[in-house]
C-alpha cells in the first residue's frame, strides 16, 4: 500500500529536508543581511539570474533599515515611560485609512488609549482596541477622532476632527485668528489623550464662513498613511 | 498496446551529463548572458531527466543537484532542492496523467513551464513575491532562453544518456 505512494513519500521527505536546510541556513543569513545590507548568497543569486531583483531587494532592505533607524532614534529621544515599535499588518488599501492593525497586542503590554506615532514622530492616532497579539489603531482620519490641536506660531488651540478624505478639519478657532496656510499644528496637551507637542500636520486652507463665528481650517496630516509600515507606540 | 522498450539510462552517463551541465552552468553564467539573464543548464537537465525517467531516482537526483547548485553557485541552501524536487515530481505526474508522448515539443514546453515555476519558487523563497509582477518580462525571457538552449542540447542529451 505504502509502496504505491513511494514517490509522494520521498517527495515529501525531500521537501521537508530542503525546507529544514533552508530554514537552518536562512536564519543566520537573514541576520547577516540586516547587519550588512545584503548577503553574499542572495547577491550572487540575483546577479546569477541577471534579474534586477538585487536592486529592488537591497532598496527594500535599506528603506526598512532607514525607517527602523529613524524610529529607534525617535524612541531614544522620547521621554515617555513606555515605548514600543510595532509593524502595520493591515490597513485599508484604498482611500485613507481610518483603522490600522498592528502586530503587537496585550502580550506586548499594549493598552487601549496609547498614542501611536510614525517614524518621524508625527501623530498617527491612538490604540482603540487591544487583542492578544494585535491591536487596532484609530487614525486621525477616523470620523470619531477628535484631537486638541495647537497652532505653533499663534499658540491658538482648536479641535481637529477626522472623517474627511485625507484631511483634518480644525474647528472652534475664532474669526480673529491669525492662522494661515503653512502653519504647523501640534498636539496641545490639554487633554489626557495625547502628550503635548506632537506634530499633527500643516494648515492647508483657511476659510471664513459667513454663518459661523469660527474659521474653517483644513489641515494636511504630517503622516503619510499610505507609506506607514512601522509605528512607535508611546504612553 | 505495444510498448516501445527504451534503453535504461546508465548511471555513469547520467552523472557525466550532470557534471557537464554544472560546467555549462559555470560557462553560461559567465559568457551566455542574454540581456543580463543567464540560462540554467542544471534545471534543463533535471527537467529532461524527469520527463524521460521520472520516479524515485529523478527525485533524488533533483534533490542532490539542487543542493549542489546552491552550494557551488548561489542562493540559500535548500531552495533549489525544493524547487527541483517539486518541478521533477510535477513533470512526471503531468506526463503520466496526460499520457504525453516522449516527443520533442512537449519537452520544450515542459522546460518553459519548469523555468517559469522555478523563478516563482525562488521569488517566494527570497521573500520577494511582490516583485513578480514587475519581473514577468524577465521571467519570460529566462524561460524562453532555457527552452531555446534545450532545443540545442536535446539530441546530445538523448544520445548521451539513453543511447
Amino acid at each position: 500500500m505504502l509502496w504505491r505512494y513511494r514517490k509522494e513519500i520521498l517527495l515529501s521527505f525531500f521537501l521537508l529536508l530542503a525546507s529544514f536546510i533552508g530554514i537552518k541556513s536562512s536564519n543566520c543569513k537573514i541576520l547577516w543581511v540586516k547587519e550588512n545590507e545584503t548577503s553574499r548568497p542572495q547577491k550572487e543569486f540575483f546577479s546569477h539570474k541577471g534579474i534586477e531583483l538585487e536592486k529592488i531587494f537591497i532598496n527594500e532592505l535599506l528603506s526598512e533599515n532607514r525607517r527602523l533607524y529613524e524610529i529607534l532614534e525617535l524612541k531614544e529621544k522620547s521621554s515617555c515611560s513606555f515605548r514600543k515599535v510595532a509593524r502595520v499588518i493591515r490597513m485599508e488599501s484604498v482611500g485613507w485609512p481610518t483603522g490600522i492593525l498592528l502586530d503587537s497586542g496585550r502580550e506586548q503590554s499594549i493598552k487601549k488609549g496609547m498614542t501611536v506615532l510614525d517614524q518621524n514622530g508625527s501623530l498617527v492616532g491612538r490604540v482603540a482596541k487591544v487583542n492578544e497579539r494585535t491591536s487596532l489603531v484609530m487614525t486621525l482620519l477616523h470620523p470619531g477622532s477628535k484631537v486638541s490641536g495647537l497652532i505653533q506660531r499663534t499658540r491658538e488651540v482648536g479641535i481637529l476632527s477626522g472623517g474627511h478624505p485625507g484631511i483634518l478639519e480644525l474647528n472652534y478657532l475664532p474669526k480673529e485668528s491669525e492662522a494661515r496656510r503653512g502653519d504647523i499644528m501640534l498636539t496641545s496637551g490639554l487633554s489626557t489623550l495625547y502628550p503635548k507637542g506632537l506634530p499633527i500636520g500643516r494648515v492647508l486652507k483657511v476659510r471664513e464662513a459667513n454663518s459661523s463665528f469660527f474659521l474653517k481650517i483644513t489641515v494636511n496630516p504630517a503622516v503619510s498613511f499610505s507609506k506607514l509600515e512601522e509605528v512607535l507606540i508611546i504612553q | 498496446m505495444i510498448r516501445v522498450k527504451k534503453n535504461p539510462p546508465h548511471l555513469p552517463n547520467i552523472l557525466l551529463a550532470l557534471l557537464l551541465s554544472f560546467v555549462l552552468q559555470w560557462v553560461g553564467t559567465k559568457y551566455l548572458r542574454l540581456n543580463k539573464i543567464a540560462p540554467d543548464f542544471i534545471l534543463i537537465f533535471i527537467i529532461f531527466f524527469s520527463f524521460h525517467s521520472g520516479g524515485i531516482f529523478a527525485l533524488s537526483l533533483s534533490f542532490g543537484a539542487g543542493l549542489l547548485q546552491n552550494i557551488l553557485y548561489h542562493g540559500l541552501i535548500g531552495t533549489n532542492s525544493f524547487s527541483f524536487c517539486l518541478i521533477s515530481y510535477l513533470i512526471t505526474f503531468l506526463k503520466n496523467k496526460l499520457q504525453i508522448k516522449e516527443g520533442f515539443w512537449p519537452q520544450v514546453i515542459f522546460v518553459f513551464l519548469g523555468s517559469f515555476l522555478y523563478v516563482i519558487f525562488s521569488a517566494i523563497f527570497y521573500r520577494t513575491p511582490w516583485v513578480l509582477g514587475l519581473l514577468i518580462p524577465k521571467i519570460l525571457i529566462f524561460s524562453i532562453y532555457n527552452s531555446l538552449l534545450f532545443t540545442l542540447l536535446f539530441w546530445g542529451l538523448k544520445k548521451g544518456i539513453y543511447g
